[in-house]
């Protein structure tokens, strides 16, 4: 047997699949996060029963590739029964969708969902008389607290074994007589008559085109209708039927509590956080204080205000795990001035914790490992100084994870996508292009995936153009390594505060650079449900969390350790590498590299002795972004012996952030991309990479010169970005006017 | 060479050659070869040819 999860965007399908089948989907509180159909099995009523989880949809028209995939599935495929997963809280406008789901011949069952926020809010849905009047079984839910899920299982089961006749809600007469007649030409043709019936009176795209033969008839009878104000657009005339049954008969079977408040908690906060003016502020803030508890070594700012030195050193090390007495002798001992140590964020504190515990592992291994031999070379410098380097970031990785997703599963991320699009849209921007930009910080592959909700194929090509600029948690650790070695320890989190905030300010300026220079077409309106603010559920953060993980597992015990054992061949044997072991300078890797080093030398960052090393290391990242660690790990650069200038490390993380993303978001974005805008794409990246990076070396160049000039051209930077960006705003405005 | 460092080179190469073993086997198998999920990429089609047979036989 096969059963369907269909409903609105945000209604909760996903948490209920999860539910379900035990899965551990991806679950977001914004709407968009299904854009493809998912399966899983139910076992529990003794027989299997394979649940489809498909995307959220507002109605079954082809006008998004969700609802075509969600409507394919239904139409076509004829699950044994369509569980409609309803917000209780929204109820009028989820029936919108039931109705049109009514009209297939296939058993519907209707599941409430979020029914304990709706008992908490005091309000009663009268579920026996909603039953009656839409003659399908109704089951109150609560997916997330697994609240009558095996009640409404066990009805579904019962119901998908008596066959269903579709039925509709439309009650005026004439129009249910063009439905009939239409319907009886459809008899015998296709399943569901009185579907597709509806879909070709509603001059539906798919019905059109597929039903030429019957089409003339149509036209003839629907000429004889009066459709009043409607002029003729018989898509309003069946909306506004289904709307008027709605509200008709559904408005009495929800009895609210005297007085329920009309502003919820939500609206309350939505005044203050998507404020006109102040929403960008706050984002800034909240971005800024996740970075701060993750990357600062100076948690209470008892360092960077007060200068507050600490005396007794000894706790300081239990915080931290590592021995900040060395830390202090390295910096008296480098002449650098040591102000004083402060208590670290939870994020360096972890990551001090993890690099200790790993350095520990590889001092025992090195201990019982003769000195001197290949395989101890291997085995210590190579493999475990590899795999040590990534994972020493990977507890701060994680937490900065946990924190977006606590912004995510909150409610709060969703309205980061409203402010962007209200601050972007002058410049032709979609605020619907924010939704993935803003998965790209998970991972690009899902992100580039999630273009598939934009209609236009040039809004699409543009998205995944775009998405790497979002820095992805693989990046992660390559900031996680440069912020402890930037200025001076003290200004990690602003470092990788201020990364973040460059991509995504460069993603904004390209996208406009984009527009201007493109064929600019109108914008669309961006039309997104805002979900409510919930607390985040322990269990979906977790599930987030796990899959991150695993994922960093099999990716550092395959792709990882392979590209490691390559390069540690690679960077210690010679072109005669049967001659056996040679110094680094004279490898393979440092010949290549030394090639790549004059590709890579106006940059900066491969200017030095070092450089080829920097090269080699952000060509491995392509095939996996934490294989930049690694490598530079392998090579010998790490904290303490990475010798670049703060302009040089902000060239190179710049680049890293720009260029080609890996291999696998590489052929995602070839799968979903245009032919050509592919090949626009890849130049794009290169480009792009390229041009920043030498910017940012320059003028980082400049103002360590001379901090004067170096600010004047970054002015003159940003007046040349924000002519551009009124031009494109004045562009759209006389297209608008036109 | 002692015989357990001609061990430790084969296991080398091993490892290098096993993501892409690991990817024929899942291909075979039907698995995703990224563990992430194969429900929802658009590599699927390439990835899990048996999944993607069994769809089609649907």
């Amino acid at each position: 047997m096969k059963f369907a999860l269909a409903g609105n965007p945000n209604c909760g399908k996903t948490t209920l699949f999860n539910t379900l089948t035990g899965s551990t989907a991806h679950v977001g509180n914004w709407p968009g996060v299904t854009v493809d159909k998912r399966e899983g099995t139910y076992k529990k009523l003794g027989e299997k029963i394979d649940i489809v989880d498909l995307p959220g949809i507002y109605s079954l028209s082809p006008y998004t590739p969700e609802e075509v995939v969600s409507r394919n599935f239904i139409v076509d495929e004829h699950p044994d029964c369509i569980i409609n997963v309803v917000d209780a809280t929204n109820l009028e406008r989820n029936l919108y969708l039931t109705t049109q789901l009514l009209e297939i011949d296939v058993p519907v069952i209707i599941a409430l969902n979020m029914i304990d926020v709706v008992r908490q809010r005091g309000t009663t849905i009268l579920v026996q008389e909603l039953e009656s009047k839409l003659n399908v079984p109704v089951v109150e839910i609560s997916a997330l607290k697994g609240e009558g899920i095996d009640a409404m299982m066990k009805k579904a089961y019962s119901c998908a074994r008596v066959k269903r006749v579709g039925q509709t809600v439309i009650e005026n007469k004439d129009l249910v007589n063009l439905i009939e007649k239409t319907k009886d030409e459809f008899a015998g043709k296709v399943s569901s008559p009185l579907f597709h019936a509806i879909k070709l009176i509603e001059n539906d795209e798919l019905e059109v085109k597929n039903h030429q033969d019957i089409l003339a008839d149509v036209k003839t009878m629907k000429n004889r209708i009066d459709t009043g104000d409607f002029a003729g657009d018989f898509e309003a005339v069946v909306a506004d039927e289904r709307y008027k049954y709605i509200t008709k008969n559904f408005e009495k079977t929800i009895i609210r509590k005297n007085g329920e408040e009309k502003e919820t908690k939500s609206d309350k906060i939505d005044k203050v956080l998507t404020h006109r003016i102040w929403s960008i502020p706050i984002f800034l803030v909240i971005m800024f204080f996740v970075f701060h508890l993750v990357f600062s070594e100076d948690l209470f700012f008892l360092n960077s205000i007060f200068g507050l030195e600490v005396s007794s050193k000894g706790w300081v090390n239990f915080f931290t795990g590592m021995g900040y007495e060395d830390l202090l002798a390295e910096a008296l001992e480098a002449g650098e001035a040591f102000t004083g140590i402060s208590i670290p964020s939870p994020g360096v504190f972890l990551q001090s914790w993890m690099g200790w515990l790993t350095g520990s592992v590889i001092d025992l291994v090195a201990g019982v490992l003769p000195e001197g031999t290949w395989y101890t070379g291997f085995i210590v410098d190579g493999f475990l100084t590899g795999i040590d380097s990534i994972f020493s970031f990977i507890p701060q990785v994680l937490l900065l994870f946990l924190f977006i997703s606590i912004l995510e599963d909150s409610g709060y991320m969703a309205r980061v996508a409203f402010i962007m699009d209200r601050a972007f849209r002058k410049f032709g921007l979609s605020g619907k292009s924010f939704i993935p930009l803003l998965m790209g910080f998970g991972c690009s592959v899902p992100a580039m995936i999630a273009t598939k909700t934009l209609e236009d194929e040039k809004e699409r090509d543009l998205t995944i153009r775009l998405t790497p600029f979002f820095s992805c948690g693989a990046k992660a650790p390559i900031w996680a390594m440069l912020a402890s070695v930037v200025a001076g320890h003290f200004l990690g989190d602003i470092f990788v505060f201020s990364i973040y905030l460059f991509g995504i300010v460069i993603a904004i300026v390209a996208a406009i650079i984009m527009k201007v220079f493109g064929k600019t077409k109108e914008v669309p309106p961006f039309i997104m449900e805002l979900p409510a603010y919930h607390r985040p559920q322990a269990k979906n953060l977790l599930a987030h969390l796990w899959e991150k993980f695993k994922h960093f597992l099999y990716k550092a015990s395959t792709i990882i350790t392979a590209s490691i054992i390559l390069i540690w061949f690679l960077s210690n044997f010679g072109w005669a590498f049967w001659k056996g072991m040679v110094e680094i300078e004279d490898s393979i890797l440092a010949d290549l590299g030394r090639v790549l080093k004059v590709v890579f030398y106006p940059l900066g960052w491969a200017m030095g002795a070092d450089g080829w090393k920097y090269s080699v290391a952000s060509i491995t990242g392509l095939i996996a972004k934490e294989d930049v660690v690694a490598t530079m790990a392998s090579l010998g650069l790490e904290e303490g012996t990475i010798s670049l200038s703060n302009a040089a490390i902000y060239a190179f993380a710049v680049y890293n952030l720009f260029t080609l993303p890996c291999f696998a978001a590489v052929a995602t974005a070839k799968s979903e991309s245009s032919k050509k805008g592919f090949r626009v794409t890849i130049a794009w990246w290169l480009t792009a990479s390229y041009v920043i990076s030498l910017a940012v070396y320059w003028v980082g160049k400049l103002c360590e010169l001379s901090w004067i000039v170096g600010l004047l051209v970054i002015l003159v930077l940003i007046a040349a970005i924000v002519l551009v960006g009124l031009y494109a705003s004045g562009k759209l405005k006389a297209k608008e006017a036109k | 060479m002692k015989f357990w460092e001609y061990i430790l080179i084969i296991a080398m190469i091993g490892m290098v050659f096993l993501p892409f073993i690991l990817r024929i086997v899942n291909k075979k198998k039907g698995k995703s070869s990224c563990s992430s999920g194969c429900c929802c990429c658009p590599q699927r089609g390439n990835c899990s040819k048996m999944l993607a047979k069994k769809e089609s036989k649907k």
